[in-house]
């Protein structure tokens, strides 16, 4: 019998991880086109995409919740697909974690491609380098940096979800129980010795990840300042 | 920087306030805290100290209380918090008392015909129920389940019973094992739940704890006793406790 803890740690990590991949997929280009674009709609994306950033986790569960159920379209929809609902399944909490995360990721990459010159980007072109080819040749290692922060800030904030899960997860233990509704449920069942491993560990693990960020965004900066 | 220090100068204040006579701070289980809001509605003359009311999980208010919550009085949602406190504290006898028994239902909004034991054999999808870990209504529940001895559905798990009644009134769960408060707090179409006969769980027993004695707190407690009250009480989907005295 394994401890339910070490399956919240796996189901966290996993969650974490597969939020991060997707944000990398989907977060990228739209951090690219919020760089770049001079388009009037940019001044409605940007709010959109930094809200999770202040909106209570309360509220976005309870919306998470609304859409979900099978009583409106789109967890209808997905209900007949899958047979069952969004709602208190891993799926539900990826599609959650993506939202919740998405400005941790977007932000950060956004402020990497924009210190990205134009210029190099113009060179480039007239050397004839396609826009798929500037983006990989040019863009992304320039601003490798901007990647590995906002990778790491999506992941760490996914491991930090609280709220959402407790709203749309039901607390199924194989499934949806991730390590800070586990941490929860100690607290408020006495079980302090336990609450203790959890919150101290993800303490620790929140701290070093920062701390390696920091670190590597700094020794970046200085690379970067010494090549000029 | 300055302000900060005056809040934090000001912070004792606001507890030596709290704590005076007059005051009477209530700590009560959120499963009761409309319940109480009627009860106290029903009486302003007679409850003419100034009461305030703070609500919350159970375990949340013990831990508050433990770390030194200014509060006179807890009417927690189970029998356990107020025993532990009675214990910690060496409280003097007569300061803990049970003053309702939470009742279970089974809800299934939108039921055809009237609700009983056979659709929970018969119930296949999302079932709710409260964290039988923290939460008493979870406890009865489980304790359902496995008299009935039916092959057990899914069980969406919520923090408390107000969680589980959420989950299932945005139709997110297509069941769920509530309290009888709720359903009726809410007007529910009694079609559509069946109450749960106390034989398939231990009595659902919410004690209150008095935790800072005086005349204010006792003339609480005594008006909560009192028939009136009971009435109110009963008739919100409670029963009351035949022996009020627990020691």
């Amino acid at each position: 019998m394994i401890d339910p803890d070490l399956i919240s740690l796996a189901i966290t990590l996993k969650l974490a991880a597969i939020t991060t991949v997707i944000l990398f997929v989907l977060g990228t280009p739209l951090a690219w086109w919020l760089a770049r674009t001079d388009h009037v709609s940019r001044v409605l994306i940007e709010p959109l995409v930094a809200l999770p950033i202040v909106l209570p986790p309360t509220v976005l569960g309870f919306y998470f919740l609304i859409l979900f159920s099978p009583n409106n379209p789109i967890g209808q929809f997905w209900y007949s697909l899958t047979g069952h609902t969004l709602s208190f399944s891993f799926s539900g909490l990826v599609v959650g974690s993506v939202i919740y995360s998405l400005p941790f990721y977007v932000q950060p990459l956004q402020v990497a491609f924009e210190s990205v010159k134009q210029e190099f980007l113009d060179a480039a072109a007239t050397l004839g380098a396609g826009p798929l080819d500037r983006f990989f040749n040019i863009v992304a290692p320039m601003s490798r940096r901007g990647f590995v922060v906002a990778g790491t800030l999506a992941f760490a904030h996914t491991v930090g979800e609280f709220g959402i899960v407790l709203m749309i997860g039901g607390n199924i233990p194989d499934e949806t129980r991730v390590l800070s509704i586990a941490l929860y449920d100690h607290v408020e069942s006495l079980q302090y010795d336990k609450a203790h491993l959890l919150a101290g560990g993800l303490l620790i693990f929140s701290f070093l990840l920062l701390f390696v960020v920091y670190y590597l965004n700094r020794r970046w900066q200085t690379d970067h300042t010494a090549a000029h | 920087m300055f302000s900060l220090r005056y809040l934090v100068m000001a912070l004792p204040l606001c507890f030596a306030q709290a704590a005076s006579p007059e005051t009477l701070n209530i700590a009560v289980a959120s499963n009761f805290k409309v319940t109480l809001e009627k009860l106290i509605a029903a009486e302003p003359n007679r409850l003419n100290h100034k009461l305030k009311i703070i609500s919350g999980a159970t375990g949340s208010l013990y831990t508050q209380i433990v770390n030194g919550a200014p509060f006179d009085i807890f009417l927690a949602a189970d029998m356990h918090r107020p025993q532990l406190l009675d214990q910690e504290r060496q409280l003097p006898a007569g300061s803990r008392k049970a003053y309702a028994i939470g009742q279970l239902v089974l809800w299934i909004p939108g039921a055809s015909s009237q609700v009983n034991e056979e659709n929970l054999s018969l119930f296949t999808g999302n079932l709710a129920i409260a964290n039988p870990r923290t939460a008493p209504y979870g406890l009865a529940a489980l304790s359902l389940l496995e008299k009935l001895n039916t092959k057990k559905p899914r069980l969406i798990m919520g923090e408390n019973v107000a969680q589980a009644y959420q989950f299932v009134h945005t139709g997110n769960a297509q069941a769920g094992l509530v309290a009888l408060s709720q359903v009726i707090d809410q007007a529910i179409d009694p079609q559509s739940y069946w109450h749960v006969p106390q034989q398939y769980h231990e009595p659902i027993e919410q004690q209150l704890v008095v935790l800072n004695s005086s005349p204010a707190s006792t003339e609480f407690v005594n008006y909560l006793l009192s028939d009136p009250a009971r009435n109110i009480i009963s008739s919100s989907g409670y029963q009351v406790p035949g022996n009020t005295n627990r020691d």
